[in-house]
């Protein structure tokens, strides 16, 4: 019997994402792969380059589905909660409404324009979300699986009087029914406001902004995708 | 005095308690399926169907719900296999392409009376490639059209699979049930999926004839033939479907 780790997550987690680093593409493993090697497993990475959490859900899930005598360990790196995902017949199309340039008036002006509504409230992004997650470690623990979670990065960031802060984001989570119940996931509550972190927070900490690849591509470096998977290991091992 | 204080049930139109006022060609006014069971269990029932609800929908209302309350039984009828829900900030009356009012989201139905499969081919092309905000991050652009059976197929079994084991991690009961059948789906592509037989409390599991399973909407024709039906023009479940469908499940659950 073969072991299999499973993978989800977005960019940061995407086995292709180094082709397209800028201003030139690389070549490196991402966390993934690196623990993979740590775990000598198998890994079947699912992580997708603007995936949201719904897509992430799925691809996580149907890949367990199709491995489930043979998984071991379940890894999600949960992406941005603001995306949303579409599922068509070649796969999931993203928005990734951003606060910076226009990202996030294009995606309203597109769901005016498709549904004639608007884009989904921070509530019912913090509620859809966090069924996912709940979803995840609740199907692992009936499966038996062994599950880590870990948050890519500023789960909704707001935009008040030009700064990006976290505190209607935390407001909401704290009083969220799921928070306390939420298991194996390494920084929750992902805010430092309330005793948390993500990923890119670590990476700050610890390398400045040496983990990003240039200046024009926030994504991690080689070291700090090395950096990632030992600080993942190292948390699914304890 | 009841063991139950509180349950839940999650569907679409044939749960909502609102249906019977938007009944087809007059308003009536009776009980739906969780009401009557609410009756018998002699419990509050927080029902969270809503018209034209598909699956996504009906599994985020219905799991926002279990978080809320704590409750002793979760009851859900899903929906049809193919409709798409999309997640909006308001209540919505009415959108293009027969989707349907549901509250938080817009649910757009592929294969509703009236509806060319051609349109909504479109109906995807131009939402999720002409007019979507951002090109494909990595590799190349595609045309988007709407999902295959087997990918409905993996995201509702992804679904209905999700409840179940929620429902067994919080130790509340769960039952399932499917509301109608829909021509479009494959019993070849359902019979494949790796957990088709891990699938528990589901009424009638694995719901197509030809696996030896049935939908609400099979049972409801076997019983009555069409007078389970609002009118002719309305093929929801009347008062006696209804009736029927509660009286089906406190059966099955053996309360």
């Amino acid at each position: 019997m073969s072991k299999i780790i499973i993978t989800g997550g977005c960019s940061f987690a995407d086995g292709s994402q180094p082709k397209y680093a800028k201003p030139k593409p690389l070549d490196y493993k991402m966390w993934p792969e690196i623990i993979g090697e740590l775990s000598k497993c198998e890994v079947i990475n699912t992580g997708h380059s603007g995936f949201g959490n719904h897509a992430i859900y799925h691809s996580v899930l149907n890949e367990i589905w199709d491995n489930i005598d043979d998984v071991q360990h379940v890894y999600v790196m949960w992406s941005e909660w603001a995306r949303q995902d579409f599922l068509t017949k070649n796969g999931y199309k993203s928005v990734v409404p951003r606060l910076e340039n226009d990202e996030y008036n294009k995606t309203q002006a597109f769901y005016q324009r498709t549904w004639s509504r608007p884009f989904p409230s921070m509530q019912q992004l913090i509620d859809t979300n966090m069924n996912y997650i709940y979803s995840m470690q609740s199907i692992c623990k009936n499966l038996g699986i062994k599950y880590t979670a870990v948050q890519a990065m500023k789960p909704i960031p707001q935009l008040v009087e030009g700064e990006t802060l976290d505190t209607p984001f935390a407001y909401n989570i704290i009083k969220h029914p799921l928070v306390e119940s939420i298991e194996n996931f390494m920084g929750w509550p992902m805010l430092d406001h309330l005793g948390g972190y993500n990923i890119v927070d670590l990476l700050n900490l610890s390398m400045g902004s040496s983990w990003r690849i240039s200046i024009e591509d926030a994504h991690p470096n080689e070291k700090a995708q090395r950096f990632i998977a030992s600080k993942i290991h190292e948390y699914s091992t304890k | 005095m009841s063991k139950y204080s509180k349950i839940i049930a999650g569907g679409c139109s044939f749960t909502d308690k609102d249906f019977p006022k938007f009944a087809s060609p007059n308003p009536l006014d009776y009980k739906m399926w969780p009401e009557v069971i609410g009756e018998k269990l002699d419990c509050e029932v927080i029902n969270t169907g809503r018209c034209g609800f598909g699956n996504y929908a009906i599994y985020h209302t219905t799991l926002n719900a279990i978080m809320k309350h704590k409750v002793d039984h979760v009851f859900v009828m899903w929906s049809d296999w193919t409709r798409q829900d999309f997640l909006i900030d308001s209540f919505a009356s009415s959108t293009r392409m027969g989707g349907k009012a549901g509250g938080d989201y817009v649910s757009l139905h592929p294969f509703y009376w009236g509806i060319k499969e051609s349109d909504v081919i479109k109906w995807y092309n131009e939402s999720f490639t002409k007019n979507f905000p951002h090109k494909h991050i990595h590799g190349k652009e595609f045309t988007a059209s709407m999902p295959n059976i087997q990918q409905l197929i993996d995201t509702n079994i992804n679904y209905i699979f999700s409840m179940q084991a929620i429902c067994e991690k919080l130790n509340i009961k769960y039952t399932a049930c499917q509301a109608m059948e829909n021509d479009r789906f494959l019993p070849s592509i359902l019979i494949k999926h790796p957990y088709l037989e891990h699938i528990k409390n589901f009424y009638g599991w694995p719901m197509d004839k030809k696996l030896g399973g049935f939908t609400m909407v099979d049972l409801l024709k076997k019983e009555y033939k069409n007078a389970y039906k609002v009118s002719e023009e309305d093929a929801h479940p009347n008062e006696i479907g209804h009736k029927f469908i509660g009286n089906k499940i406190m059966e099955y659950i053996n309360v």
